[in-house]
């Protein structure tokens, strides 16, 4: 169990990276790039918040809950395609970006509600239908241009099934056209994304909350959030428990189209209006809930919240006073205002002990601390490990240096009183340090070989790549064997979801291979340097850290590589809508069109991908080997030019005594709080 | 320089990709694609296939390469050895070409890249086969010049719907190949001119 949050164990980290900074400018030593960029990207660390729902689920209520501050107007209809982006800020401020390139800004509680109800809002003509994914699919991309009659037919008889309101056909697909009509002509003027800031708390630093247009019931939410959502450390879906159905197809349909397996894991669901229900109904509702997500959703990540209960608790501390709550209860009673929830708990507490009774008894109807908790402990579990890797590198370049210095120690002491043995002690290591190098390298060459070689090795990459190709291959064939009478709507949409799945998986398997390349290096290092009379194998470890892996995906990303089109899914495109006629027929073209392109462009793509990124690595691996091997053999450099003056060696005795010693207390507090965010992890 | 067996492993391993991608090929032709479908998609297909090919055949070639000079006796010195691994020649290879696949082959932005390289000696092109000297700072997208080849092909075919499409795919996947050797031979050069280098302050 650990007993501070995140931010304070971040904190505590950026200390222990401040000694050692300390601690190399003592010693006249530079911070290696990895560690400065490691640790910037713990500093400047996002966390994106993506909150999805579907309308009026209570989703800005939450929001507002969530932030402790109304900073989203609650009686304000849902915006049209636009995300909007809460950050915190200097000032309660927003701007708004058109799909044209506008930029609008507008300041004050009063001008932002009436900017969103009068320019963001949909109108009430058009409320029943799609309008985000009219936006999107058809304004935005056509800009004002003619839209193709094909084109036009196709997208209505993919959007029935966003037909939420159950309209009579016609009339909804009427309503559209003129929706169509009436706006084609304003395109650039659709606002597309929205960013409102605004002074949260400190803690709120660095969290970015992302508000998202409303799910259809197909689990659709427009092209601009599907990218909001690749990029999300945590997804909530918002629902209410309330007016809605639990099962509506909404929340499954966003599993099965918009989150690969991997999304999956950062995927909370909040059911709302909890305190409307008795106990005993909610109980039952969230068991249903459970059970009926049971294979795509953790139960504890699946909770009730009552966001309305939040918000006055939330209203009650700003108010801070027990008279001043007493009246704010007043007020709203005799404005017919009252929450009876929220004022029946006060009146309990008044008898009870007040304001800490109130507090706690509120937090428990509202259950927000749960979400917290939940967050805390699934979404945040990247930036733990993220903690415990940086403390790691820091631990090993600590362990590095400890290696030279004890190494060079050994030797001063052991022949302080004879700088003619000495001499000949230094060179012996000397040419030990260059064995050590060639041998190292040629394990590592070795190893290179064995991955991207096909022809002298064992070509790992092509064949693993080949193997993955293979099962998908044959899930695929699964496809084809379907008889026509179980081929439905979702049938289109596993095939399109093993599609993503496989492109998804590129970046795993990259990891993957490259992890194991760096892991075959080290312990080849270890191999040649296991005898205790030699350097230490941490005098020599590149440390290759996760900072290194970043760098190389961003400079993937900055070239015009396959990368862009792998991970975005691009390739499969042309597959996302189908006509339903022969479906057999259909589900056979469709197959093998996704067979061609995994043939031709997936496999392809991941093993140029994957080669390239092994390279990188191998790259740095070996440059940072160079860089320690040579920073060695500037040490014994200067234990030898201070050869000839016994107090001088005497002098770099007690300097390079001083120096471990440092470093040992270094690793001790170190190793402490590793210790513990490791067993915080694995709880 | 490489040895004669080592060649002939090469060029085995190449003509496996290129039966392959003829097999596509005549796939396509066969399903009842046009002319023009069939050229596109064995363009798109050969750079799919053959750039992240390229680095490996650039990896096989390198150690067949490092094998024979690491054999020699002035590596028995350790710090002969150490110099060779530090000097990192695959790295400096590596850093000569870009290995990434496109988003989108844009032809005519291939072509404006490509006769800039030409313009500037990066790359020469004699009757449709490209070579690359690597005297060059700028890096060389393999990718690029894979697309190039069969606009070159292309023209000197007299376009599309003219020549039979069979003979124009066998003639692109012909310079292909003749390509990628005189490619293997300038990394040969360039390999040997920098170890003639460091071999030169070497003490046995």
């Amino acid at each position: 169990m650990i007993t501070k949050d995140y931010k304070q164990n971040k904190k505590q980290v950026l200390n222990l990276y401040e000694e050692y900074k300390k601690s190399c400018a003592s010693s006249g030593k530079k911070v290696s790039d990895n560690i400065i960029d490691q640790a910037k990207k713990i500093m400047d660390e996002v966390f994106n918040l993506m909150i999805v729902g579907e309308a009026k689920s209570g989703k800005s209520t939450f929001i507002n809950a969530y932030l402790g501050r109304e900073v989203v107007p609650m009686d304000v209809r849902q915006c049209t395609s636009a995300i909007i982006k809460i950050k915190r800020g200097d000032e309660f401020k927003l701007v708004a970006k058109t799909a044209a390139g506008g930029r609008t800004t507008v300041t004050g509680y009063e001008k932002i509600r009436d900017f969103l109800k009068y320019h963001a809002a949909i109108s009430d003509k058009y409320r029943n239908i799609p309008i985000t994914t009219i936006n999107n699919e058809i304004l935005i991309k056509y800009k004002g241009g003619k839209i193709p009659k094909h084109i036009m037919d196709t997208f209505l008889e993919a959007e029935a099934k966003d037909n939420l309101f159950n309209m009579n056909l016609d009339e909804y697909n009427n309503l559209i056209i003129s929706y169509i009509r009436e706006n084609r002509d304003a395109w650039g003027k659709i606002i597309t994304e929205i960013e409102i800031t605004y002074p949260l708390p400190e803690e709120m630093q660095g969290i970015t909350l992302i508000d998202s247009p409303g799910v259809g019931a197909g689990g659709n939410v427009g092209k601009i959030a599907e990218e909001y959502i690749k990029n999300a450390n945590a997804i909530i879906f918002v629902k209410s428990l309330n007016g809605q159905a639990l099962e509506s197809s909404s929340f499954m349909n966003f599993l099965r189209n918009n989150c690969t397996d991997r999304k999956k894991e950062s995927l909370f669901l909040v059911l709302t209006g909890k305190s409307n229900l008795s106990g005993s109904d909610y109980a039952s509702l969230k068991e249903q809930a459970e059970a009926m997500y049971k294979n795509d959703i953790r139960a504890e990540k699946i909770i009730g919240v009552d966001s309305k209960v939040q918000l006055f608790l939330n209203m009650c501390k700003e108010l801070g006073t027990e008279e001043s709550i007493d009246e704010f209860f007043e007020q709203l009673d005799e404005s017919d205002e009252n929450f009876p929830p929220a004022s029946n708990c006060w009146l309990r507490a008044a008898k009870k002990g007040g304001m800490s009774v109130f507090e706690e008894k509120m937090g428990e109807m509202s259950n927000f601390y749960s979400v917290y908790a939940a967050l805390e402990k699934f979404a945040r579990v990247a930036n733990y490990i993220q903690l415990i890797d940086f403390l790691e590198n820091l631990e090993k370049e600590y362990q590095r240096y400890l290696g030279v210095y004890s190494s060079v120690l050994n030797e001063a002491k052991e022949s302080v009183d004879d700088p003619e043995a000495l001499e000949d002690r230094i060179k012996t290591k000397k040419k030990e340090i260059s064995e050590v190098y060639s041998k190292i390298n040629e394990g590592i060459n070795e190893i290179y070989k064995k991955y991207t070689d096909n022809i002298n090795g064992e070509g790992v990459i092509m064949n693993e790549a080949e193997k993955k190709k293979e099962v998908y291959e044959e899930k695929l064939v699964n496809f084809n064997k379907l008889p026509e009478y179980e081929i439905n709507d979702s049938t289109f949409s596993s095939m399109k979801k093993m599609t993503f799945d496989a492109i998804d998986e590129t970046k795993a398997f990259r990891r993957e291979i490259a992890d194991r390349v760096i892991e075959e290096c080290n312990k080849k290092l270890i191999q040649y340097t296991d005898d205790p009379s030699k350097i230490p194998a941490e005098a020599y470890n590149p440390n290759f850290t996760e900072a290194d892996f970043e760098n190389i995906d961003e400079e993937a990303k900055e070239q015009t590589s396959g990368y862009k089109d792998v991970e975005s899914g691009l390739t499969f495109k042309s597959v996302e809508r189908v006509p339903y006629h022969h479906l057999k027929e259909h589900v056979k073209l469709v197959s093998n069109s996704i067979s061609d392109r995994l043939n031709d462009e997936i496999i392809p793509k991941m093993t140029d991908n994957v080669v390239n990124y092994v390279n990188k690595c191998t790259e740095i691996y070996k440059a940072q080997l160079t860089m320690h091997k040579q920073e060695l053999e500037d040490e014994y450099q200067k234990l030898l030019e201070d050869q000839k003056n016994n107090d001088n060696i005497r002098v770099n005795i007690e300097d390079l005594e001083g120096k471990i010693k440092g470093i040992q207390h270094g690793l001790g507090t170190l190793g402490e709080l590793k210790g513990e965010l490791k067993n915080y992890v694995a709880e | 320089m490489l040895q004669s067996n080592d060649k002939k492993k090469i060029e085995n391993y190449i003509d496996k990709i290129i039966e392959s991608l003829r097999k596509d090929a005549r796939k396509s032709i066969s399903s009842g694609m046009s002319d023009k479908q069939v050229i596109n998609k064995i363009t798109i297909t050969t750079v799919n296939k053959f750039t992240p090919e390229s680095k490996m055949i650039l990896s096989s070639t390198y150690n067949m390469l490092m094998e024979k000079t690491l054999a020699g006796s002035l590596y028995l010195n350790a710090e002969n050895k150490a110099a060779f691994y530090q000097l990192d020649i695959l790295k400096d290879l590596n850093s000569k070409f870009v290995f990434d696949i496109p988003d989108k082959i844009d032809y005519q932005e291939s072509k404006k890249e490509f006769d800039k390289w030409v313009k500037c000696g990066a790359v020469v092109v004699v009757g449709g086969i490209v070579s690359i000297p690597l005297k060059s700072l700028t890096p060389i997208g393999i990718a690029v010049i894979i697309a190039v080849i069969m606009a070159i092909v292309l023209k000197d075919d007299n376009k599309v719907g003219k020549t039979d499409i069979s003979a124009i795919i066998d003639n692109y996947l012909s310079d292909i190949k003749k390509s990628v050797f005189l490619w293997i031979e300038s990394v040969e050069k360039y390999y040997d001119e920098k170890i003639a280098i460091l071999e030169k302050g070497m003490k046995a």
